[in-house]
């Protein structure tokens, strides 16, 4: 499955831990949380799918000569955001779909990997000053 | 010649709004090319910590990513779904 699969695994399972939790929030929050959840669920599923397409491209990439994959890496990013684009334009286009849920789901993984790269440093800015006696 | 009424005016500018936001992706895409180059060179010379370089490439595209999305939200908004008029 390639060296990112474990890292691809972890972040798969905290994206979906905060799509469950978005999706609560809704529930409760929201009058009518039936297009929000379906907007998160569809947004989160192509953002998944982005995040997979784009290690198989990076995988792939490391075989490569340097200027072969500069065009190889642009090109996919293209792909990327012609996918991205077709999924925002369903999601205004739908009625049944919520764009706001959308937009969420597609950058939820982003937002996993921003906030767990800052989770980490806080961890280890904590635990920096502390000795190995008291841990 | 007819006046241009108040929302033509506002269509026109949004599809000049939303021509500016997609320039947003081009940086994007450029960063991403040149960091893929860049990780090819240093998989080449360093290439016993090929899994760790691919993995923070990994993690620095996607971030990257980020900011090209925001302008195509934008961009198909004010083209598709726009608020003003």
């Amino acid at each position: 499955m390639g060296h990112t699969w474990t890292l691809q695994k972890r972040i798969f399972k905290y994206t979906f831990y905060i799509l469950i939790t978005f999706i609560l929030v809704s529930i409760i929050f929201l009058k009518t949380p039936k297009d929000m959840i379906l907007g998160l669920i569809f947004g989160t599923a192509i953002g998944v799918l982005n995040f997979r397409l784009l290690s198989i491209t990076l995988e792939k990439t490391a075989s490569m000569g340097q200027r072969r994959m500069q065009v190889y890496a642009t090109s996919q990013y293209l792909v990327r955001y012609i996918i991205n684009g077709i999924v925002i334009f369903v999601g205004i286009r739908a009625d049944y779909l919520n764009i706001i849920g959308v937009i969420i789901g597609l950058v939820l993984v982003k937002f996993v990997i921003v906030g767990s790269s800052i989770l980490n440093h806080l961890l280890f800015s904590k635990n920096r000053f502390i000795r190995k006696e008291e841990r | 010649m007819d006046a241009i009424t108040g929302k033509e005016l506002i269509l026109a500018c949004s599809a000049i709004g939303a021509g500016l936001a997609m320039i947003a992706g081009i940086g994007a895409g450029i960063g991403q090319g040149y960091a893929a180059g860049k990780g090819a060179e240093a998989v080449g010379k360093q290439p016993e910590a090929q899994g760790e370089i691919i993995k923070t490439m990994l993690l620095g595209a996607a971030v990257a990513e980020t900011t090209g999305i925001y302008g195509l939200i934008i961009a198909l908004i004010l083209l598709f779904a726009n608020p003003f008029v």
